[in-house]
């Protein structure tokens, strides 16, 4: 989107083919005309004679030096074959290496024009180059998308994507790009088997399997030849875990975990949390694996809770063969940590003796553990649910076989492909079963191999959208509605009440629609959505990227950076459910905090783990998205700020306006100036800028990034920021420099702004709409699974217009884009 | 953890006197007729890249010890700090300069990492690929292992076009995703199916006829999709057709055992938050892939541009990442931080290297009969010329090493797909050139 608002600006008449009517027609025809139109008006009136009057002398009709012509040069980027000569005079333009330095030289705005006009072409053509004309590219299931939709497909819940190769971010930051996914045969290989592995697991043969049941109240050594005197306590402080010890259990199958407990809660503290492990072998130092998730326990001792965690042991490190310490250990690990040096993380692995903490700490909540109980494999029938869900009940005769298998199948199709399969479909699955059943011994077998077929199919793996009868754009069929809407707000596939509404039709009716989206909004596979779009529009997986060096934090605790990203999911989802205006995102009376979140901000009265609501004081200088760590930590080099990077975050993520990635051949910034090392960091980028080729683009960005200087690199307010020189690294803190810090810049349009807070107001007052449009480009982005073009303009226009009308609701919004041509054809 | 039931008999395999053992060829494995032929010694080829280039100071620079280009050219040259640990392999390696890809010249700095074994041109509009030269190579002599090749790297996955992850492109162009899991790459190459041979011979044969049902019924649906959609379909349709190839190769090969090797000096469970013993190992299942015969091709993209993961491997040495690295070399101290990543990169080669040369194979040793290179396609940060390159190996194909030389002639770059084409000439796989080669660096042989 970015560039094209600009260049639309210097010739209406690029705008008109869409305004008046959103063509359908081919972008690249459009492109060609309209690229090139501008191209000449703005040129032969501007750009064409500063290259006479500077350049053409040298290299033009009479001579080419250095065998470049620059009058003749083709001026379509996008198809000529002269973008590099234009990018290599971008290059010697900004880096002043031309024009030589005994010719006549452009003044700074005809130099800067020139830069300008180069610059906004070769971005403009790389958008270009890279649009789909409007078009969603058939994409295929993400790696988080296929492991929920197999989970959910199968019935059983394993780690179906770990093998499969991780995904990269698209150019706009999404991970569900079609045009950016491959597809290859390793990936095609590893589908295969986790199909496979699947099916062997959910569909089930034989008698019911022995349960095992144990009980235990005793936290025991790891061990069994441990043998202690009396048993640790069962009253285990944060860091500290029970453990108990089962000799005789399955290696495969559902277990079950349950945990009977109860919290002793101090003052002023949040409760205990709970985690439970499965398979810290005895005789190793290998921890065991998690089973469920982490859970807050608040219930006292006179009504202990009674928390329930479901696996699969085939997830877990369980040994099969024989050791002289035998024996399969459960882990249940209380592990509030307030951040504070108090909490004392122990290594489980290790040490024994550790754990002996008879007498814990009454200044920290204690998890009480009274019973753990392990019941493995557990069914509540057999075959189990996700076998007959399957296959349906009962057992199926040799004379019901055929029948049976050709039932199942279509059935198990029309869940897979999201749709009901053809008849056609349905027969080539079915004769794959039949050959199968030649060569398996059993009916479920050849089903495994028959249904394994369907699982590594492109019906399956893709979300197909074949195209129209007649060119050009179609209506979705309802089917197709429920796999979009299903993976943009639940990142799997549609549920049976969404394929029953595509399969009556009522699902494009306007209001079962509306009511649809938010039925989906309420579930808790909403979540997903919540997580999955705020980790990839806010790119917080730059905290990990980051590491944050001691030798400048020595009081940093890196325990902190996964609350980081957590506070930003939990914002954003507090924004979206509680209803509130999305300009929160800009500047907010309130944070989503834990007690360790907190106390890093330096903010009181938070307690617990989860992530709650607090309201925030202006002395706190917190609210809004641009002064979370997330954002700050990760956009810093681990030492100090990066004000550029800070900078490009804010007009790419928050404006959708990115700055050009920097020309090659920038220089950097030069240490040899005198004194360089004790200037501010805005002082050196002010020698940076003084070079006129950087100027023009810097002027631009700089002043978004510096008026976050206040925040060092672990996201903390300062008033001076610590310098070292390369020499002076490896040296104690207390023999570096401090140097002053200046959080002031002027904005392109002129406005003067001076810290965050001044940012903040300025965002609000001055680009709210920017921002309004590029938060509905960035959800369109993820809804659509593509990038957005100006194609899309009009429709995002509008949008836009009636996000604004509506209190910049995020459910709004997501209604809307729901319900718009975008999403509705393709 | 998982026991590992494999034999521990890699040592007795080394110390192993004829010629014979040395290898476990398929050759002399498949059937005892075909074992008394004299045996062909294999040839192999592995490439490894790492991005933002090298440290470069000027030839008058304080800190040019820690450049990576030798001092002197020619076969007196004097190793820098940075190769240190390749002087016994002296007569294994030859130091390269001066080689670039001409397509690659002028894009974007850091865009280059996708051609440096393509050098497919990546200027206007195109960001498709072309084949890299490991997968013609594989093309010729895939059949004879049970992989045709191996891909590896650091970050995983295939990542962006001008960022990605891997460094092998199939014949059409398409990235083959990297392997980046120690464990899931041993167990690839040597981990034992469970079940018979007959089960999973049985196994093997229903996936064919199924592979053979998908392409038939996704042919048919290729049709019904639009113009753009069909090239991305594409994609799928060549998988298809690929992974039937590699199910009938796994249906020759299931008579022949993998092969057995000692696991228990390799950490398995290491990830890319340990980096150094992650290269360790990553290096060490290159060794057992080659030392086994189970592929004779293999790439490594032990770091890519923009490699969100392997970019900070630097950090495991206290210092910066890769990328600030290379654009800090101008500052003081600049060359002699990332000079001494350039260290670590060179020592990891000289372990691998030394590995293969301590094993005996034919009339010589392994690395002999193997071809490695090592580079990145800038000198200077953003600079897509004079490629840093190590170059060794394959004696018994003639190399002839022990040099340091530069190929540029009057400041102009010799293109870098004439040192390819030379690999894969003396390889025997190909005398008529590779990707926009002009000739061949006749240099680097007697």
């Amino acid at each position: 989107m970015r560039t094209n608002k600009d260049a639309l600006l210097y010739d209406p008449s690029m705008r008109n083919p869409i305004l008046k009517a959103f063509s359908l027609c081919s972008l690249f025809v459009f492109a060609n005309g309209g690229a090139a139109a501008i191209a000449t008006d703005r040129f032969s009136t501007e750009i064409e004679p500063l290259l006479e009057a500077y350049c053409v002398k040298c290299h033009g009709p009479e001579e080419q030096e250095s065998n470049l012509r620059i009058d003749t040069l083709d001026r379509d980027f996008v198809n000529g074959r002269d973008g590099e000569s234009w990018h290599d005079m971008l290059d010697v333009l900004i880096l002043e290496d031309m024009p030589p330095e005994d010719e006549d030289q452009p003044s700074v705005t005809e130099r800067a024009a020139i830069v300008e006009w180069i610059t906004d072409k070769l971005t403009q053509a790389s958008e270009i180059r890279r649009s789909t004309g409007g078009q969603g590219v058939v994409r295929r299931l993400t790696r988080y998308e296929y492991n929920n939709t197999l989970t959910d497909l199968l019935g059983v819940e394993l780690d179906y994507a770990k093998d499969l190769p991780p995904e990269s971010s698209s150019h706009d930051g999404f991970l569900n790009n079609g045009s950016v996914m491959g597809m290859s045969s390793m990936q095609l290989e590893f589908y295969l088997k986790a199909a496979q592995r699947g099916l062997s697991i959910a569909l089930v043969e034989g008698a019911a399997p022995y349960q095992y049941r144990h009980w235990s109240t005793e936290n025991v050594a790891r061990r069994e030849a441990w043998v202690l005197d009396e048993p640790h306590t069962r009253n285990i402080q944060p860091g500290n875990a029970f453990m108990s010890r089962i000799l005789e259990y399955p290696t495969e199958g559902a277990v079950t975990i349950r945990v009977k407990a109860h919290a002793v809660i101090p003052e002023g503290k949040g409760p205990p949390r709970m985690r439970v492990r499965i398979g810290v072998l005895a005789d190793t130092y290998i921890p065991g694996s998690q089973v469920g998730q982490d859970i807050d326990v608040w219930e006292t001792a006179t009504e202990s809770g009674v928390y329930e965690f479901r696996g699969r042991l085939e997830e877990f490190p369980v040994l099969t063969t024989p050791t002289p310490h035998p024996g399969l250990v459960i882990t249940v690990q209380n592990t509030y940590d307030d951040g504070s040096d108090a909490i004392e993380i122990i290594d489980l692995r290790l040490n024994e003796q550790q754990r002996e903490l008879n007498t814990p700490d009454p200044e920290q909540p204690w998890l009480v553990v009274e019973r753990v109980e392990f019941v493995a494999p557990d069914y509540a029938v057999w075959p189990p649910r996700h076998h007959q869900d399957i296959l349906g009940l009962g057992q199926v005769t040799a004379a019901e076989e055929e029948e049976r298998a050709r039932e199942s199948i279509a059935k198990f199709m029309k869940r897979a492909f999201r749709r009901p399969p053809a008849s056609k479909e349905v027969d080539e699955v079915y004769a794959f079963y039949n050959e199968s059943r030649q060569s398996y011994p059993t009916h479920i077998q050849a089903m495994r191999q028959a249904l394994s077929m369907v699982l590594v199919s492109p019906q399956f793996l893709y979300l197909m959208e074949p195209k129209g009868a007649k060119p050009g754009f179609r209506k979705l069929t309802p089917h197709e509605v429920a796999s979009r809407l299903s993976y943009f707000l639940w990142s799997t596939m549609p549920d049976d009440r969404l394929i029953e509404l595509a399969d009556n039709g009522r699902l494009l009716k306007n209001n079962v629609l509306k009511k649809e989206i938010r039925r989906m909004l309420d579930a808790p596979k909403s979540k997903r959505f919540v997580e999955q779009f705020a980790d990839q529009w806010l790119d917080l997986g730059a905290l990990d990227r980051v590491a944050v060096n001691p030798q400048f934090y020595p009081d940093f605790n890196d325990r902190v950076k996964p609350d980081m990203r957590k506070e930003s999911i939990a914002f954003f989802e507090e924004v979206l459910r509680e209803n509130l205006s999305a300009l929160n995102f800009l500047d907010s009376d309130f944070a989503m905090l834990n007690e360790r979140l907190a106390k890093h901000y330096g903010i009181e009265g938070v307690v617990g783990t989860e992530m709650s609501r607090a309201a925030l004081k202006p002395e706190h200088r917190r609210g809004g998205l641009i002064t979370q760590a997330s954002m700050l930590v990760g956009n810093s080099t681990g030492e100090d700020s990066h004000p550029i990077d800070r900078a490009v975050w804010i007009l790419d993520r928050l404006l959708d306006d990115p700055p050009a990635p920097p020309p090659a051949s920038v220089p950097d910034l030069d240490p040899e100036t005198p004194g360089f090392a004790q200037l501010s960091l805005k002082e050196q980028l002010e020698i940076h800028r003084d070079t006129e080729g950087c100027v023009s683009c810097h002027r631009k960005i700089d002043p978004w990034g510096i008026p976050l200087e206040h925040f060092d690199a672990t996201g903390l307010y300062r008033t001076e920021v610590l310098r070292l020189t390369a020499e002076e690294k490896g040296q104690a803190r207390n023999q570096s420099e401090w140097a002053p810090l200046d959080a002031e810049d002027v904005m392109p349009d002129g406005h003067e702004i001076n810290g965050a807070d001044q940012l903040k107001a300025y965002l609000l007052e001055e680009r709210k709409d920017d921002f309004a449009r590029a938060l509905v480009v960035k959800i369109a982005a993820y809804a659509l699974g593509r990038s957005i073009e100006f194609t899309d303009e009009p429709i995002i226009d509008r949008l836009t217009a009636q996000f604004a009308d509506n209190d910049y609701r995020l459910d709004f919004l997501i209604t809307s884009i729901v319900s718009s041509e975008l999403f509705l054809t393709r | 953890m998982k026991k590992k039931s494999w034999h521990i008999d890699r040592r007795t395999f080394l110390r192993g006197t004829g010629v014979a053992l040395g290898l476990p060829f398929l050759e002399c494995m498949r059937t005892p007729a075909q074992a008394a032929v004299p045996i062909s010694v294999p040839k192999r080829l592995c490439s490894i890249f790492f991005p933002y280039g090298a440290s470069v100071p000027g030839e008058d620079h304080k800190d040019r010890d820690w450049g990576w280009f030798p001092v002197r050219e020619g076969n007196t040259f004097r190793y820098t700090k940075v190769m240190r640990s390749l002087e016994p392999l002296r007569s294994y390696t030859t130091v390269i300069g001066g080689l670039s890809h001409p397509t690659g010249r002028s894009i974007g700095g850091h865009d280059t990492g996708d051609i440096f074994l393509t050098g497919a041109d990546f200027s206007g509009a195109n960001f498709r690929n072309t084949v890299s030269f490991d997968q013609v190579a594989a093309a010729k002599y895939g059949h004879l292992t049970r992989y045709a090749s191996l891909v590896l790297s650091s970050d995983g996955g295939i990542g962006l076009p001008t960022r990605s992850k891997t460094l092998s492109f199939t014949q059409s162009g398409q990235p083959i995703p990297g392997l980046d899991k120690p464990q899931q790459i041993f167990d690839r190459l040597f981990g034992v199916d469970a079940g018979t041979i007959q089960e999973t011979r049985q196994r093997l044969e229903t996936e064919t006829s199924l592979l053979d049902r998908v392409l038939d019924q996704s042919k048919s649906l290729r049709n019904k999709l639009g113009a753009q959609d069909q090239q991305k379909y594409d994609e799928y349709l060549t998988s298809v057709r690929d992974i039937e190839k590699q199910v009938a190769r796994s249906q020759q090969w299931l008579d022949v055992p993998k092969p057995k090797v000692d696991a228990s000096e390799l950490n398995l469970d290491v990830t890319t938050d340990a980096p150094l013993d992650y290269m360790k190992t990553m290096y060490d299942l290159m060794y057992l892939a080659f030392q086994s015969d189970s592929t004779r091709v293999m790439t490594y993209m032990l770091s890519a541009m923009n490699g969100q993961i392997s970019g900070q491997f630097s950090r495991a040495l206290g210092l910066d990442s890769q990328h600030r690295l290379a654009h800090d070399a101008g500052k003081p101290n600049g060359f002699v931080n990332q000079g001494k990543w350039n260290v670590c990169l060179a020592e990891n080669l000289a372990r691998f290297l030394s590995r293969l040369e301590a094993t005996p194979e034919g009339d010589g040793n392994m690395l002999d009969n193997t071809l490695v290179l090592l580079g990145t396609s800038n000198s200077r940060t953003h600079n897509n010329r004079n490629y840093p390159l190590i170059f060794a190996g394959g004696n018994s194909m003639g190399f002839k090493h022990g040099q340091y030389l530069q190929f540029d002639k009057e400041g102009e770059d010799a293109p870098m797909s004439n040192l390819l084409f030379t690999m894969l000439n003396r390889m025997g796989v190909s005398d008529t050139g590779f990707s926009d080669s002009t000739g061949d660096l006749s240099e680097l042989y007697v």
